[in-house]
């Protein structure tokens, strides 16, 4: 222990050494450090599990008390998990990924110019537009399915991506809610200066709103690909043919109706979601920087 | 905040709010445009269903206020919105309270940030197929840790699932594991609050906790609000969790004994499972928007008490 | 001055619009127009003009089930080079997918539906009655079918849907735990009392063993298909023919005797697990890894026992009741759409899967109701399947034929019932007499 350094370093007589500003960092990284390990091994000890249960033979994955280390790891499960020519994997990820960015892309262009009429415009009727935005967001989707489903039946999108990307493009009311209240924390004055330099509305956005929204931007692109990795029901309604499958459908076909090959499934589930936290490993990243510009005084 | 504070805008309009009224249009317009093509229509089509008996295969039938009246006489009706309301009561305090929790923890941390921000965020990443049976394993009664940790303080573990009593906790505690995306508002929150305001506090001599209450919470309290808002509205329309989770247990929707008969799986099995029904959970599902509608008024006009306007202070 | 991020201070404008909102949704909840919908199906598939036509059909299918389908059409398509069948199965929310289709005019030409289903789709004309293609140029001999079976696709004498597939309720038995308690196996002679009997030899009072494993949804003691042969044992029912009754049915005292016997076999001998061993093991095969000696179930598991080397088991029909055998059926059947716009066509598959080759495909995976092609298996001389077949004999009409409002009220009603039973220790004769009285307040709307 650092006693005597930190005794010596008391700047007043009334600071004694537990209350210097060392040891308190100490303990405070101490006591951050020990919950964060603790808490992120509560959160994780179930994918440990799954990880195993991927590993053994079906009937083992329930014993007691468990086998911590799977022996034989059977590694065939992930190939078996993938074998099946009724499943290609490897197309429902690309078709994944192709609603993804054709859906976030809509969302962060279409949601960025919204949140930034209703943040920062004034105009007769934007506090009714702006209830009707939070409204949208509490009737129930389970009755708008069906008419929904006519609607898009009828416009010819069944069976099409379509249904799931274009009215992502039209903006999405929780985000633009999420996006609103932060527009509205950018100081006015950074704005003005760029009016002054002949700036129009969609520079301004691009030069000075964007750069500044990093984090909750990350937040917005996060979420929104969780949306679609985690549904299961829209694409199951709109797509009609295996080949246009998104990876979540893939994986409810391992819930048999008499029999699920629980370890396959578990197998299957940790490979999808691996590219998925390699990108939020990169998106989080976007945390780090961004809104330390925004300590400007006003 | 400008708007609150400007008059409403005179008769005679500048030129500034003329041109305002025009880029805000402009800027908006592709909400307007979508909400009238996708949303507005399915949403006038579901109100006109909630005054008829339709079971979807033929043309609906005009019955009046008949499923509204019906609702207030359907004990099924008082038993969902007691499941949803308990729910709800619990499970926003503690998923919001476990978010705030971690994205501080997180905001603290120097080192290593990337991999627990990871860690805590997986359970959002999961595909919910998974997360049942993870779940189904996590509170077995028998070989489930829960249960195993309860024994070793000599307590009699629940059987979580399949006990009325207790289904509802499990459910609750499996909000407060999938807490990723209210966590991720809080950080981004934390991260928008800016270091002057710190900075200016340990000049003063303030230690952890004190600015903890004086700067950080105050300065979140918007975030919180923007989650709470959001949280109250997703809450009463709890859907999925007991979904995923009777589907992998090929259970009853909304067992055992209704424990987990949330409003929305009363909704979705009337609509889907019932027998020309539709009309009738239809009604319900305006119902249920008349209460969040409420609800998130309330919220709203209370909101002044407790979040922290830095403008309002300053005048 | 900084800004945080904050809820605007217009939230009180905004608040109070949405306060407007709630005025304008509950006046408008008062008085919406009284529009007339014209509704209905606008337009199936294309009409074929030349060239090849094409039908769809959908089924709720996965994994290794798909398989039927794919090699029946596959068959199909290479003696029919004119036709395009093309194929839709979802793992999940097959209903709602149909219902969303069927409501938007885009319908599949053949889907399937389970026997709960049946009448709701034919009372709201869905489907397409089959009589005149029955007795049509491309006709079909109703007698290649199991009549007990073939009568699941009829209502009042019409028929609307062909076998898919379908099983009753047979006991399988492990016959080395018979063996190891020296137990004599299971036979057709059986009656109840036998099966209590053996069941509490086989039952191990350190939990590691059950004599029995019951009729359940899969973990779920409140499944009424799995019981209703019990019920019907002891001259019990259910709901009356007309379907508008279920006081002096599902509360009769031969009902509530039937039942009694049902709970006392996990509640008071405590031979059979309940809700907590259930769950406890959730996830584990309960029959092969031994913790029981019998299974009353459907023919569902049978294939996957006979492919594990290291079970021996046996198969027989259930047990007599009071008043003799009863059985019932897990059913699924194929019908034509009636919006659908290539009926001719879509008759002819359904024919090929239903009673023609491709029936044959679908005898591998499940049972088939064509006697031909059962006979073409051996099954009725088969070791393990010959108790299926005798039973059809045995099986009974299901509630779900009397009303289409069952499932919402009877079944409910009844599922209730047992929670309070199985889950609360409810008396049986209290529990069934409230579900009476719910299920017929609710029939009665």
């Amino acid at each position: 222990m650092a006693t005597t350094t930190l005794t010596r370093a008391q700047p007043r007589n009334r600071v004694r050494w537990w209350q210097s500003r060392r040891f308190g960092n100490l303990v405070h990284d101490i006591v951050v450090y020990s919950l964060l390990v603790f808490l992120s091994l509560v959160f994780l000890f179930p994918f440990y599990w799954m990880i195993l249960s991927a590993l053994k033979p079906d009937y083992k994955i329930f014993l007691w008390p468990p086998e911590w280390l799977p022996h034989p790891a059977l590694w065939s499960n992930f190939l078996a998990a993938f074998a099946n020519p009724l499943l290609p994997f490897p197309l429902f990820f690309r078709n994944t990924m192709i609603i993804e960015i054709g859906m976030i892309a809509g969302r962060l262009i279409s949601c960025v110019l919204i949140s930034y009429g209703f943040a920062r415009l004034e105009a007769p009727g934007k506090d009714t537009l702006f209830a009707i935005l939070l409204a949208t967001l509490m009737l129930p989707d389970a009755v708008t399915w069906i008419p929904r489903y006519i609607l898009f039946s009828r416009m010819g999108w069944v069976d099409t991506y379509l249904p799931l990307i274009v009215p992502a493009w039209f903006g999405e009311a929780y985000a633009i809610f999420l996006m609103r209240q932060f527009f509205m924390s950018i100081p006015r004055e950074l704005e003005e200066a760029a009016v002054l330099d002949g700036a129009n509305t969609l520079q301004i956005i691009a030069r000075i709103i964007v750069p500044l929204s990093r984090p909750v931007l990350a937040v917005i692109v996060i979420l929104s690909f969780r949306d679609i990795w985690n549904d299961l029901r829209t694409p199951l309604l709109y797509l009609n043919e295996v080949t246009k499958y998104t990876v979540t459908v893939g994986l409810a076909y391992f819930n048999g109706q008499y029999d699920t090959k629980m370890n396959l499934l578990m197998a299957a589930s940790v490979v999808c979601m691996l590219p998925v936290v390699i990108l939020f490993f990169f998106a989080q990243r976007a945390f780090v920087e961004g809104i330390a510009l925004t300590g400007i005084k006003g | 905040m400008a708007t609150a504070i400007l008059p409403k805008p005179p008769a005679r309009r500048s030129r500034k709010a003329r041109h305002d009224t025009i880029v805000f249009y402009l800027c908006v317009a592709p909400w307007v445009i979508g909400f009238i093509a996708f949303t507005l229509g399915p949403m006038l089509y579901s109100l006109y269903i909630s005054f008829t008996e339709w079971g979807m295969l033929k043309p609906p039938v005009w019955v009046g206020m008949a499923n509204y009246t019906r609702a207030f006489q359907d004990p099924d009706f008082y038993i969902s919105l007691k499941v949803t309301s308990f729910f709800t009561v619990f499970s926003i305090p503690v998923s919001l309270l476990t978010a705030l929790f971690l994205a501080i923890l997180l905001n603290e941390a120097t080192r290593g940030v990337g991999f627990f921000r990871t860690a805590f965020y997986m359970p959002a990443i999961v595909a919910s197929v998974a997360a049942a049976v993870l779940w189904t394993w996590i509170l077995n009664p028998k070989y489930g840790p829960v249960n195993g940790l309860l024994r070793v303080f000599g307590l009699p573990g629940p059987n979580w699932f399949s006990d009325p009593k207790y289904v509802i906790w499990g459910f609750i505690m499996m909000s407060a594991w999938n807490v990723g995306g209210q966590m991720l508002i809080f950080l981004a929150g934390l991260k928008g609050i800016p270091k002057a305001l710190y900075e200016a506090a340990e000049i003063d001599g303030g230690g952890r906790w004190p600015r903890f209450w004086k700067i950080t919470l105050p300065m979140l309290s918007s975030t919180l609000f923007f989650n709470f808002v959001m949280a109250v509205i997703g809450s009463f329309q709890t859907f999925d969790i007991a979904y995923v989770i009777s589907t992998a247990r090929s259970g009853t929707l909304g067992g055992p004994a209704k424990a987990t008969l949330f409003y929305m799986i009363y909704i979705y099995s009337l609509a889907f499972k019932g027998f020309n029904s539709m009309g009738y959970a239809t009604a319900l599902a305006w119902i249920l928007f008349i209460i969040i509608l409420i609800l998130t008024l309330i919220v709203l006009r209370t909101s002044s008490l407790w979040v922290y306007y830095e403008s309002e202070k300053e005048g | 001055m900084y800004k945080q991020f904050r809820p605007s201070g217009s939230f009180h404008q905004i608040s109070s619009r949405l306060f407007l909102l709630v005025v304008v949704a509950l006046v408008a909840a008062c008085a919406a127009p009284v529009a007339q919908q014209t509704g209905g199906a606008a337009s199936g598939g294309q009409a074929a003009a030349s060239g090849p036509t094409s039908i769809r059909i959908s089924c709720w299918e996965s994994g290794d089930a798909l398989e039927p389908f794919k090699n029946s059409i596959d068959a199909f398509q290479k003696e029919n080079t004119n036709i395009k069948v093309s194929l839709e199965c979802i793992p999940q929310e097959y209903g709602t997918k149909l219902l969303a289709q069927l409501a938007a005019g885009s319908g599949p030409d053949i889907f399937q539906v389970g026997d709960g289903d049946v009448a709701k789709y034919v009372q709201q004309g869905a489907v397409q009655p089959l009589d005149d293609y029955i007795n049509g140029k491309d006709g079909l001999d109703m007698n290649v079918f199991y009549p007990n079976v073939a009568k699941f696709g009829q209502v009042a004498g019409k028929t609307y849907f062909l076998t898919k597939d379908y099983s009753p309720l047979i006991l399988f038995y492990n016959k080395k735990l018979f063996d190891d308690a020296k137990v004599e196996y299971p036979n057709e002679n059986w009656t109840w009392d036998d099966l209590a009997a053996a069941a509490q030899k086989l039952t191990k009072a350190d939990g590691s063993q059950w004599g029995i494993q019951l009729p359940d949804s899969w973990g779920d003691l409140t499944w009424l298909r799995g019981a209703l042969p019990i019920i019907y044992q002891n001259g019990g029912s259910v709901v009356s023919e007309d379907g508008k009754t279920t006081t002096g049915h599902m509360n009769s005292p031969e009902t509530v005797q039937a039942i009694q016997w049902y709970a006392d076999l996990v509640l008071k001998d405590k031979v059979a697990p309940n809700k907590a061993d259930i769950d406890a093991l959730q996830g584990v095969d309960l029959f092969q890894t031994g913790k029981v000696a019998m299974l009353w179930t459907g023919r569902w598991p049978m294939k996957d026992f006979q492919s594990n080397k290291d079970l021996k088991f046996g198969t027989t029909t259930l047990p007599a009741g009071p008043k003799g055998k009863a059985n019932a059926l897990c059913w699924a059947g194929f019908t034509i759409n009636s919006a659908s716009k290539n009926k001719d066509t879509a008759w002819k598959f359904l024919k090929y899967i239903a009673a023609g080759d491709g029936a044959k495909q679908f005898a591998n995976y499940a049972l088939t109701a064509v006697k031909s092609v059962a006979d073409s298996q051996n099954l009725a001389k088969d070791e393990y399947n010959a108790p299926v077949i005798k039973v059809l004999d045995d099986v009974k009409p299901l509630p779900e034929f009397t009303t289409p409002l069952w499932a919402d009220c009877g079944d409910k009603a009844y599922k209730a019932a047992m929670e309070e039973i199985f889950l609360k220790g409810t008396a049986v004769q209290t529990a069934l007499d409230s579900a009476a009285k719910d299920a017929d307040a609710c029939l009665a709307k």
